[in-house]
């Protein structure tokens, strides 16, 4: 400790990261040091670590965070320091290891050849014993100085050659020539620096004597080609370098948690917009339905009957009774939620004239609605197919019930349903299907039986609440109740019909969709009664959401206003539903 | 070299946290040395030295320097120290040429009261690195220079290492430079440490000299 505490006192900048642990004193922290000086000559004074605060500089030198030795100097130079400031003291190489090394080796050999040889100029040599000798025994010394882990460091791989390979003497020579020029013009811009700052200066005669012998050397022409010819290629090697550190970094980003976090979220983002967009069109669509409906009844209304009223003709004959339009008038789904959106502040009060505008602003297609209805069943399909057995046990047999109570013509409702599942393609044959269910299902003679949603739904007054009219839903216009006194009489029974029939399928495989998410739940659960519960808590609130439709309520209000009807429709539609539901779950229960 | 009688001690060039450094001519041969002196017992008188040190990197508080005098025990110390130094022998290695102790009847030029311990070492005409890379500041140095004063400083590294001694105070101030810049010398093995044996690492007692010296340029 103490050791540590002195080196904070004397020099902290060449503290090696084992020590500021904590830990001795040992060899790899001198030469961790002397990477430190090494990387500060090549950088011109600038230190490897540095910093303003005490931490900060721990910081640098744990992680071994130094900025980059400068560009013009070899990779192999750049690797030997990278070497020696291995924050890992084990994996530093010791100095004979490094002596070792090939780069190192030349320069070692040329400084030997040139100072066993040296002319007496250096004053403080020859006293001292021979350095090759020196040099010899400090690497026999040197085996085993070196532990084994130090061996494992990435210059060691070539220490593994202890019997060292001649090396190119010409290479040596070469090298000891170049060391020997920079070394004087190292020497030389020191003393012009100095004579730069001292104006007096005694002694310029003696390094001033040195310097000639080496200048010749610099004059050649082709040196400086070369030398731009190295300078270039080191240029290059950095850039590599600096490519190669970008690319890493931009592979490290690429990984951060965050980053793909992010990414996740705004794909997340665009998948909701995406599927908002879809519910819009997707509400656009039925809406443009239910206005080409609108336009439909109100052409036939003129006395023509349009080729696609063709299927729908044959229903109005008489199939239908006065009976039966009667019952047409429920306010029942004006409770559900999703049609609050209906405002009769916004309904126009002349619908002959809505009507018209419909018909200018958009021109229906029969593509468009069949797209819509394909739209708005597949789902209803899907969810039906999952449950299809039990739910057509459960139907046939009340569908039987039904059939018997009422001995109603035809078709048993499952083959109906199966039918409504495959013809879904053609509209005509849809609304066609949908009138046969809708006798066949024979709600209207379903009176009393089972309960409207809620008490709710019985509002008397049929208003909707104006507050929450939605306005991104721009709402088609409803004949309003008053329309039945305008003119459109026989046309708007026609037309409510319709729509009480499409409603009606509607419901129908609303029922569908909730029995299988009933039975899912109440499988899951095992506990029927709460299943119940749950789902007609939900009922209300979600299953419906997407089905209701804002132009069948108009239809519906301005029906009951001009027949008066006190039956409900929808009650019975409703308690079909709440029955199919309740058998069900008592199904379930049961078993 | 074991006696002040040999040498003619010249103008200070630096003062450290424990004594001061001085230039020397050896009586009959005429060399240049450079001896440290070190005060061996607690004085207090030379508190207004603090304004006298060169280095900007000497900052030590009065406390640090009465407390850093050395005992007698310490120069014991601090002497077989520097007889250890003296073993490394090496080109690179700024020599130890002896150590002896001045008692204040001895010498006039250093008229101190109390005894005082001196080392002898070699003399760098070429000043250290750090002041070195103090005049070149900004200009990177050619690689060449660099790898030749590297490779010298390995050998020496690897000769201090192979006597066992761990040198533990590196840096570009204590790496001295010959008078034409080619020959470089670890220097200030003030804090050196030799082990008894390979493998002792353990942290011990440091025994600190002029940890923080500056070495100045002679003349």
């Amino acid at each position: 400790m103490i050791d540590v505490v002195f080196c904070l006192q004397g020099t902290p900048l060449y503290m090696s990261p084992e020590l500021i642990a904590g830990q001795p004193y040992t060899y790899a922290s001198d030469v961790w040091a002397l990477g430190c000086i090494a990387y500060e000559l090549a950088s011109g004074g600038v230190r490897a670590f540095e910093s303003d605060s005490l931490p900060q500089l721990m910081c640098k030198v744990m992680t071994g965070d130094y900025p980059p030795v400068p560009s013009h100097f070899s990779r192999q130079f750049e690797r030997i320091v990278a070497a020696m400031l291995d924050p890992d003291p084990h994996e530093r190489p010791t100095a004979g290891a490094l002596l070792r090394h090939p780069f190192v080796r030349t320069h070692c050999e040329a400084w030997l050849a040139e100072s066993s040889s040296s002319s007496p100029r250096d004053t403080t040599r020859g006293h001292d014993g021979d350095p090759a000798e020196t040099r010899t025994e400090s690497n026999k010394s040197n085996e085993p100085n070196n532990k084994p882990a130090a061996r494992s460091s990435s210059v060691s791989p070539r220490n593994h050659q202890l019997v060292l390979p001649p090396l190119d003497p010409v290479a040596i020579e070469d090298a000891a020539a170049r060391a020997s020029r920079s070394i004087a013009a190292v020497a030389r811009k020191v003393r012009v620096s100095e004579a730069s700052s001292r104006t007096v200066r005694k002694k310029t005669n003696g390094p001033g004597a040195a310097a000639p012998p080496h200048l010749p050397l610099r004059r050649p022409p082709s040196r400086v080609n070369i030398e731009r010819e190295r300078l270039r290629a080191v240029e290059a090697r950095y850039a590599a370098r600096q490519r190669h550190a970008r690319e890493s970094r931009a592979a490290v980003r690429e990984h951060d948690p965050a980053r793909i976090e992010r990414r996740r979220r705004a794909e997340e983002a665009a998948a909701t917009r995406l599927a908002e967009q879809d519910a819009r069109r997707v509400a656009s669509a039925e809406e443009a339905l239910l206005r080409h409906r609108g336009l439909v009844y109100a052409r036939e209304g003129e006395g023509e009957e349009g080729a696609e009223e063709g299927a729908d003709t044959a229903v109005q004959d008489g199939t239908v009774d006065g009976d039966t339009r009667e019952r047409v008038g429920s306010v029942a789904f004006t409770s559900r939620p999703l049609l609050d959106r209906t405002d009769p502040g916004v309904c126009p009060a002349d619908p002959a004239e809505d009507v018209g505008e419909e018909c200018e602003l958009e021109v229906p297609s029969v593509e468009a609605t069949a797209e819509l209805m394909e739209a708005l069943m597949a789902e209803a399909r899907d969810d039906y197919k999952e449950s299809k057995e039990e739910e057509e046990d459960v139907e046939v047999e009340e569908e039987k019930e039904e059939e018997k109570e009422e001995e109603e013509p035809g078709e048993s409702v499952s083959a109906l349903e199966r039918e409504l599942e495959l013809c879904f393609a053609d509209v005509d044959e849809r609304i066609r299907v949908l009138h046969r269910l809708w006798h066949a299902s024979g709600g209207n003679r379903r009176r009393g039986i089972g309960t409207a949603p809620s008490g709710a739904s019985r509002d008397a007054s049929g208003d909707v609440p104006v507050a929450s009219a939605s306005v991104e839903w721009p709402l088609p216009p409803l004949p309003p109740v008053e329309s039945s006194s305008s003119g459109f009489g026989g046309d708007m029974q026609e037309r409510e019909r319709d729509v009480q029939l499409e409603r009606h399928v509607r419901a129908k495989l609303r029922s569908f969709i909730r029995a299988s998410v009933e039975l899912e739940q109440s499988i899951s659960d095992s506990r029927p009664a709460s299943a119940v519960g749950n789902s007609r808590g939900d009922r209300s609130s979600v299953s419906f959401s997407g089905w209701a439709t804002a132009g069948a309520v108009g239809l519906l209000r301005t029906d009951r206003g001009a027949e008066g009807t006190s039956g409900s429709f929808d009650s019975d539609l409703d308690g079909y539903v709440e029955s199919c539901l309740v058998s069900s779950d008592d199904e379930v229960g049961d078993e | 070299m074991t006696s002040a009688s040999h040498l003619i001690f010249g103008r200070r060039i630096g003062e450290g946290t424990q004594g001061e450094v001085r230039l020397a001519r050896h009586a009959t041969t005429g060399k240049r040395y450079v001896v440290k002196i070190l005060d061996l017992d607690q004085d207090s008188d030379d508190v207004n030295d603090t304004s006298l040190m060169p280095s900007s990197n000497v900052r030590v508080s009065d406390a640090k320097r009465q407390a850093s005098s050395l005992t007698d025990e310490e120069a014991t110390a601090v002497e077989t120290e520097a007889d250890c130094l003296r073993m490394l022998s090496h080109p690179n290695v700024v020599r130890c040429h002896g150590s002896f102790r001045l008692d204040p009847t001895d010498d006039d030029a250093l008229s101190r009261r109390h005894p005082r311990l001196c080392i002898v070492m070699s003399h760098c005409e070429g000043g250290d690195l750090a002041t070195l890379l103090a005049r070149t500041k900004g200009q990177p140095l050619p690689e060449d220079a660099v790898m030749r004063w590297l490779v010298q400083l390995l050998l020496a590294l690897d000769h201090v290492h192979s006597k066992h001694t761990l040198h533990r105070d590196l840096k570009p101030a204590n790496v001295f430079l010959s008078k034409n810049l080619r020959c470089v010398k670890i220097g200030d093995f003030g804090i050196a440490k030799t082990l008894e044996r390979r493998d002792d690492l353990a942290v011990t007692r440091v025994v600190s000299l002029l940890n923080s010296h500056s070495y100045r340029q002679f003349d």
